[in-house]
């Protein structure tokens, strides 16, 4: 399994991070799309086949939460594995996104190990 | 004397500067804490849940592309791009924030985090900071750093 995967963040540091995470797994990874908000990334989702999606929660224009919501309300977190990655947190906000649909929560900083067995867990996908 | 929370915001900010951008630092006392020529930079992230307040980090410039290369595994010569410097200073407090604030008010509460903020610092604003109780002083490797928790008045 070939893997497609979209990181929204509005850091460049941590798509450069989370790219380069997923870059040293042993994932076979196809292609990953960077987004710095929900908004971008509802683009890039009516156009690409994604495998799975890590989120930030603390964006502008349209933050985490609410593109999680658009993702929900459209069907679309029960395929689409949806993987929290953020500082912001606490119990009730992480229980409400479970409820969205979210299927996992990283509570930066993260390492390459926790990305790629999220991966693993979310997709089915094997190491090389 | 630590006032509240910034024993809280002293520990994590360490912590945090460790396992995200490998530096390692000590707070030092204000008396004895040297600011440097170098233009400094600043980032602020507004919280609110059952603590509200605003965490601020103050660096010199250089220090940021520091933070940037080590968080991206680079060398700083490698990064020309400012932009970066920007951001990683901005993350590095973002992260920071997200994890003084359950340690403020407990991990069962929920909390919101602002876009963080960036601006350049001018040297006087830097120095009524640094005369600011609620601002902690470090060395992080070997650069100075000021961290400044507010809390909210009207705060429960």
């Amino acid at each position: 399994m070939s893997l497609k995967i979209l990181i929204v963040d509005d850091s460049i540091t941590v798509r450069a991070v989370l790219r380069k995470a997923l870059r040293i797994t042993n994932l076979a990874i196809t292609e990953i799309f960077e987004a710095a908000n929900g908004l971008e990334a509802m683009k890039i989702l009516a156009e690409q086949d994604v495998d799975i999606l890590f989120t930030d929660l603390v964006m502008p224009e349209m933050n985490g939460e609410e593109f999680i919501a658009k993702l929900s309300r459209d069907g679309l977190t029960d395929r689409l594995p949806v993987v929290v990655i953020s500082s912001a947190g606490g119990s009730p906000r992480v229980e409400r996104l479970r409820e969205l649909g979210v299927r996992g929560f990283v509570h930066k900083p993260f390492t390459p190990e926790q990305i790629e067995e999220l991966v693993i867990e979310h997709t089915g996908a094997g190491v090389r | 004397m630590m006032y509240f929370g910034q024993e809280i915001v002293s520990v994590i900010f360490l912590d945090i500067s460790e396992r995200l951008a490998f530096m390692f630092g000590d707070p030092v006392a204000k008396e004895k804490f040297e600011t440097t020529g170098a233009p400094w930079v600043q980032s602020s992230v507004s919280f609110s849940g059952g603590t509200c307040g605003t965490l601020t980090l103050s660096a010199p410039r250089d220090l940021c592309l520091e933070i940037a290369a080590n968080i991206l595994g680079m060398d700083p010569e490698e990064l020309d791009d400012g932009l970066l410097a920007e951001d990683a200073l901005r993350e590095l407090l973002n992260v920071v924030t997200g994890h003084v604030v359950p340690g403020l008010q407990g991990e069962d509460e929920a909390f919101e985090l602002s876009v963080p903020s960036f601006r350049m610092l001018a040297s006087g604003a830097r120095d009524e900071l640094l005369e600011d109780p609620g601002t902690i002083c470090y060395e992080l490797d070997d650069s100075p750093v000021l961290l400044n928790l507010a809390i909210d008045d009207d705060a429960d």
